[in-house]
């Protein structure tokens, strides 16, 4: 079928670039000029494919154009599926490390109060008073 | 006995109690301060545990979405293969109607048909 569509836009070229002739013959009649002779079934092939070349086109333009969209959409979605997982992770993991972040400052203000000054100079006065002490009994 | 002689008895061995008060505190501190670390790390743990589930849960949805985007994708493509043979197949019937209707207009009349080719091909006529 390409050939024949090939063959006819050569023929149709070329006999178009030097103002193609035809005509029609009965059998055994004498051509009027030299040249290549169809029987009907031939140029009704030709003719019908060359009336319909631009509809074949068209189909084929949108068989492609429609495949080309479908991978189109399935990618798009691809990286929208993506998208929406690895935004649902980062507000996941944020959201776990927010809570383990509270729990553990709770933690490490219960380790160490706000008066850490005054139990510090509770600790220096019971170590020196306890220094005192057992220093006296050791003198005594 | 009474209070008295609990407080002779604590006179007398106001150093052994006084070692044992402060074990007692300093055990106490270290109980607390490691019930303080457990407390950290199994908050940790939990939260790497919530972490492991929320993304396999994610994970798990992802795959599903891609599944089924995979699925309207081939369902698609079906749709346009089954177009594209139908439209084949008109063509094909297009072809064979038109075939017919030169073909007819070829032996009922030829002037017609020289007009067709002319205008189709832009070839001159000769008698």
């Amino acid at each position: 079928m390409l050939i024949r569509i090939l063959a006819l836009f050569l023929i149709s070229s070329t006999a178009m670039a030097d103002d193609g002739r035809f005509t029609l013959l009965e059998e055994q009649q004498p051509a009027l000029f030299e040249g290549v002779l169809f029987d009907t079934t031939a140029v009704v092939d030709i003719m019908t494919e060359k009336a319909n070349w631009q509809l074949q086109c068209d189909i084929e333009i949108e068989y492609n154009l429609d495949l080309a969209n479908t991978e189109f959409v399935l990618e798009r979605k691809k990286f929208n599926i993506r998208y929406e997982a690895l935004d649902q992770e980062y507000k996941l993991i944020v959201e776990q490390k927010d809570t383990e972040i509270v729990k553990l400052q709770e933690t490490i203000k219960k380790q160490s109060p706000p008066n850490k000054w005054v139990w510090f100079g509770v600790g220096g006065a019971s170590g020196v008073v306890a220094t005192v002490i057992i220093a006296k009994q050791f003198i005594n | 006995m009474n209070v008295a002689t609990i407080l002779q008895f604590a006179k007398k061995n106001w150093k052994e109690i006084l070692i044992v008060i402060c074990l007692l505190l300093v055990i106490g501190k270290m109980r607390y301060d490691y019930n303080q670390l457990e407390s950290a790390y199994i908050t940790t743990q939990e939260s790497l545990q919530n972490q492991i589930e929320g993304l396999q849960k994610i994970h798990k949805r992802e795959l599903e979405k891609r599944e089924e985007a995979l699925r309207e994708y081939e369902q698609q493509l079906n749709d346009i293969e089954e177009r594209y043979e139908m439209n084949q197949e008109e063509l094909a019937t297009l072809k064979a109607q038109k075939k017919k209707k030169y073909v007819k207009k070829f032996s009922e009349d030829p002037e017609m048909m020289i007009t067709e080719i002319e205008a189709l091909f832009g070839f001159k006529h000769v008698d």
